[in-house]
């Protein structure tokens, strides 16, 4: 598999799972499976939440939002946390940034 | 009649030679396998979709690849299988030279690859049971499983695989089907043959020191826990720790007897076999004080810290 170039996210940035993904629950935890890649990955509860979360595409902005409405955690470190995860789900193929939707 | 034997649940029929449990004379085969003629020097790899390809180094390979008539799985330089579309037949066809190493592959790694190509993923993992419960080590080639078999086996335990562990679901967990009823040993524990009587030692095809401990039982042993022996030699006891269920399903996965699917349909099936493995039966790693020598106390602890952990 083809490494994603890198992108930036924003607060507008939709963002959503792979479609060449399988993933489960394990208790509170996630597994995944990249189709590509033949990769397993783990998340913990609070990356297993946002998994959830992005489960339909959102904005960044409204998954920090939820994030802090949850758990009692500073805003600049909830979002630090958030982006570098996002990194490296993008990185791994896990997620994908839908074209933004035709103007009306 | 072609002979038929019993392997991984599974009735094998072929006109080689297998160290292996016959099967119920009513046993209808599953799979019939029959010598084919010898592959030339200079023997392509067959055309079509390749659905899997491992590369293990040291100029062993394996490639399953979907053809025309059905599916060919090669090992290159060594031999060929071709199955036929509905996987009931089969013929075998060595590479010059490799004849001897065809009921070697017959008797564990072709069934695990058809096994995979059924829907019935394969552990690498060894096995053993007693009073009707069994453990479960698996890793990597040379991380151990074997020994730990071996070792238990030489204390009262029953041999169901080694290398290769096919688990059936049940309504009170999983049950596992019995392997070759062979144990093969590296030569760094090529000593531990002398806990067993004289007759039940060999030499493989591949040199290594074979041991055939005991007959397999009737029942098929529930399985109590899946163990990931980490060698030690600081260690001075045996410390058990019990692995988070994500943990657990990456390590299953991680240890599958058959490996480098390209086809997405297999990762799936193994993804979900192995992730509700691991949500059934608990999945731990044992630091295991290593030898040899092995302590003679630490076959009796391995029993009582894993039941522990099973229960």
């Amino acid at each position: 598999m083809t490494a994603p170039a890198p992108i930036e996210f924003s607060d507008a940035t939709v963002v959503t799972v792979s479609p060449r993904q399988i993933s489960t629950a394990m208790g509170a935890e996630q597994a995944i499976l990249q189709l590509d890649s033949g990769k397993y990955f783990g998340l913990n509860p609070v990356g297993a939440r946002v998994w959830q979360l992005l489960a339909q595409p959102r904005t960044v902005a409204e998954v920090l939002a939820t994030l802090l409405a949850e758990y009692e955690v500073p805003a600049e470190r909830c979002r630090a946390d958030l982006l570098a995860l996002l990194h490296k789900l993008h990185a791994a193929g896990l997620l994908v940034v839908p074209p933004a939707a035709a103007p009306a | 009649m072609i002979p038929r034997y019993a392997l991984y649940g599974l009735c094998l029929a072929t006109d080689l030679p297998l160290k292996a449990p016959a099967a119920a004379s009513s046993a209808a085969p599953d799979l019939t396998i029959l010598r084919g003629g010898e592959l030339p020097a200079d023997h392509p790899a067959p055309t079509g979709e390749v659905w899997a390809a491992a590369d293990f180094g040291n100029g062993v390979a394996v490639r399953l690849t979907k053809t025309a008539a059905g599916w060919s799985l090669l090992y290159p330089n060594t031999a060929e299988v071709r199955f036929s579309a509905d996987r009931a037949q089969a013929s075998i066809h060595p590479a010059p030279g490799k004849a001897d190493i065809l009921p070697m592959l017959l008797a564990s790694s072709v069934p695990t690859w058809w096994l995979n190509l059924r829907g019935d993923p394969v552990l690498h993992a060894s096995a053993v049971a007693r009073d009707g419960r069994a453990l479960a080590f698996i890793g990597a080639s040379g991380m151990g499983k074997s020994t730990m078999a071996t070792l238990l086996c030489a204390h009262g335990a029953t041999l169901i695989t080694d290398d290769a562990l096919r688990l059936e679901p049940s309504a009170d967990g999983y049950r596992c089907h019995f392997g070759p009823g062979e144990l093969r040993l590296r030569p760094g524990a090529a000593s531990l043959a002398g806990y067993f009587a004289p007759d039940c030692a060999n030499v493989s095809a591949d040199g290594r020191t074979t041991l055939r401990p005991s007959a397999q039982a009737a029942e098929l042993p529930q399985l109590g826990a899946l163990v990931i022996p980490q060698p030690s030699r600081e260690a001075a006891t045996l410390r058990c720790e019990r692995q988070s269920l994500v943990q657990a399903g990456f390590l299953l996965n991680s240890h599958t007897r058959v490996i480098g699917w390209q086809a997405e349909a297999p990762l799936r099936r193994q993804f979900e076999f192995f992730n509700e493995l691991a949500r059934r039966v608990p999945v731990v790693k044992l630091t295991v004080p290593w030898g040899p020598p092995f302590a003679p106390e630490l076959p009796g602890q391995v029993w009582q810290q894993l039941s522990a952990e099973a229960a």
